[in-house]
């Protein structure tokens, strides 16, 4: 198992406007799974390629428990790369797919048989060796592709998207499938996705990626709810931003003082709050606004509503929803705990 | 189309094929055949026998032009799977004029190309040699072969390569265990084609061999010229040999398993 430390990452390929890799530094602890999260050309696929070792960065360093691989081909890291797609060898069938890096090291064939075997299993494919890659379904395909990387007994695991050309019901059941695999090996994994719950679901810690560099790490919840800063926020889908000043547990602005949660950054700054966060009816932070627009979205309903000039926007479930008409005024509290302050913005 | 119509349009297009080449295969075991006659009055094996003697030029003639067209299919692969891979995977400055001046051969007259690639050849001392007329083969097979194989590696992943190195596998492990396996029904295709074009050249066979490099081709024209269409009619059955045999392996190939052209998606 392999402790990866990135270190000053610097990456602008040619003809880029913006680089794709700006400073990245980033680690990821032995036995740990990372989720590097961030929308698609956000460099997080670029960061993965850098580490396996397909592109060499402009300047910074990557350690494998400390030591630097910057000068090691691919295929001498002790790191394996699973793409998006899967790339499955379509000439060859399942067994040969998943037995390809051990043949590549020349391990005896019978050695190479066992494992390709165990690694089918662990994947719950042990009997579709014979099969070519065109004959299996999305998932299965994944599947053996995540085989015939964790058959090499990798120190590190990258997986890039390795959900995102599944059905909805098949991405929980590979992402329980990844979880547990991840769990038993304890192989230091680093997986890049653009979906939120993904990254949260599978990473011990998430990393949020923006524009080469990393923005906020740490455990999902943190990132959705105490957010570094103004693009973190409106990353994770936060649009109330509130300016004002917080001092002493309590936040100054044009809904008045809001009293703030434990350890909220103080001074001048933005407060934001998730709009499923907002609650109808009296009590601590309780404001009056004028709802201006409802708009139905499925399992929740958006409610748009407006004071002193200030918008906020609310996710409420069908029966908080109810008493939203536009042109009325509206009780709403903001908790406590949902509130935040990203400071100087 | 119904289908009816489509198995008699098939039928006259096999006709049309096959008609010019009757006469030829007659020839070759006829013994006096004259104007009125529908079919030669006598039937005998005689120009066969005739071509394969031991003081035949035939059977040597047959043997040099297999080498070279061999010889010639073999560097224009090994020249044109690397440019079609360029050609096919990338995309950079000037990347039209060098398709075109590529594909040229094929477009200039022989003759003018073999003329000037004569003076060249003449200081080298490549002329009336074999090795000389393998090279000035790859005029007109190089690009034959470029066309094709640019062809398959534009519908190549070369994410293929970049997961095997991940994998653990070196360069050259790669090129053997991931690209040539991808892309082989092309490199048939490719290699039969630069084949049976070697195989049938005259005119630059003819300028850089001056003669003294003798294959199938140009006993056919010497024949025929003189008024032999016994030996003619040998010579045009044996050229056509290697067609026949590859169009039956292209055609598996092409149709059979289809799929297999184009790579590893």
């Amino acid at each position: 198992m392999t402790r990866l430390t990135l270190n000053d990452l610097h990456l602008r390929h040619p003809g880029a406007e913006r680089p794709a890799l700006d400073a990245l530094s980033l680690e990821v602890g032995n036995g740990e799974m990372l989720a590097l999260l961030g929308p698609s050309g956000c460099g997080k696929t670029t960061a993965l390629r850098v580490v396996a070792g397909l592109i060499a960065p402009d300047a910074g360093e990557v350690r494998f428990d400390g030591v630097s691989v910057g000068h090691l081909p691919p295929e001498r890291r002790e790191a394996v790369l699973v793409f998006q797609s899967g790339q499955l060898f379509a000439h060859m069938d399942v067994a040969a797919n998943v037995g390809f890096g051990l043949r590549m090291q020349r391990r005896p064939k019978r050695e190479i048989a066992r494992r390709v075997a165990e690694g089918l299993e662990q994947v719950q494919l042990g009997d579709l060796g014979h099969r070519r890659p065109h004959e299996l379904s999305g998932g299965q395909r994944q599947r053996v592709a995540l085989a015939r990387a964790l058959v090499l007994k990798p120190g590190l695991l990258l997986l890039d998207e390795p959900l995102s050309s599944l059905d909805a019901h098949l991405r929980t059941e590979m992402r329980a499938l990844i979880r547990r695999l991840q769990r038993e090996t304890g192989i230091t994994t680093l997986v890049v996705t653009h979906d939120q719950e993904e990254a949260a679901v599978l990473g011990d810690r998430v990393a949020l990626m923006l524009g080469g560099r990393i923005h906020q790490i740490g455990a999902g919840a943190t990132l959705w709810n105490r957010p570094a800063d103004l693009e973190v926020a409106r990353f994770f889908g936060g649009c109330n931003f509130i300016p004002g000043r917080s001092s002493g547990g309590a936040f100054d602005c044009a809904l008045g003082q809001l009293a703030l949660p434990h350890a909220a950054p103080a001074g001048a700054g933005c407060l934001t709050l998730r709009p499923e966060a907002i609650e109808t009816g009296e009590g601590e932070n309780a404001v009056t606004l004028r709802v201006i627009e409802t708009r139905f979205e499925g399992l929740l309903t958006r409610i748009t509503a407006e004071v002193a000039g200030l918008r906020l926007e609310a996710l409420m479930r069908a029966g908080a929803a109810r008493g939203a008409t536009p042109g009325q005024d509206i009780r709403w509290r903001l908790p406590r705990e949902a509130l935040w302050v990203l400071p100087g913005v | 189309m119904s289908p009816r119509l489509r198995i008699l349009l098939g039928l006259v297009l096999i006709a049309a094929l096959i008609a010019p080449l009757l006469p030829l295969a007659l020839w070759s075991v006829a013994r006096g055949w004259f104007f009125p006659q529908i079919l030669p009055a006598n039937w005998t094996i005689e120009p066969w026998m005739q071509a394969f003697a031991p003081r035949s030029e035939i059977p040597s003639a047959l043997a040099t032009t297999t080498l070279i067209a061999l010889a010639a299919a073999a560097l224009a692969l090994a020249l044109g799977i690397p440019a079609g891979r360029a050609l096919g995977l990338y995309r950079f400055r000037g990347k039209a004029l060098v398709e075109l001046a590529l594909l040229a051969p094929v477009i200039v007259p022989g003759i003018a190309v073999g003329l000037g690639i004569h003076g060249v050849f003449l200081r080298l001392g490549l002329t009336n040699s074999v090795p000389g007329v393998v090279l000035v083969h790859l005029v007109p097979t190089l690009p034959y072969v470029i066309f094709v194989m640019s062809g398959v590696f534009a519908n190549y992943d070369a994410e293929a390569e970049a997961q095997a190195r991940s994998l653990g596998a070196r360069p050259l492990q790669v090129l053997w265990h991931v690209m040539l396996p991808a892309i082989a029904p092309g490199i048939v295709v490719a290699g039969l084609f630069a084949f049976l074009v070697s195989w049938s050249q005259y005119i630059l066979t003819l300028t850089i061999g001056g003669g003294r490099v003798v294959t199938l081709p140009l006993l056919l024209y010497a024949q025929a010229g003189a008024g032999r269409n016994d030996q003619a009619g040998v010579l045009a059955m044996l050229s056509l040999g290697p067609g026949l045999v590859i169009l039956a392996l292209v055609a598996r190939q092409l149709t059979g398993r289809g799929m297999a052209i184009g790579g590893t998606r």
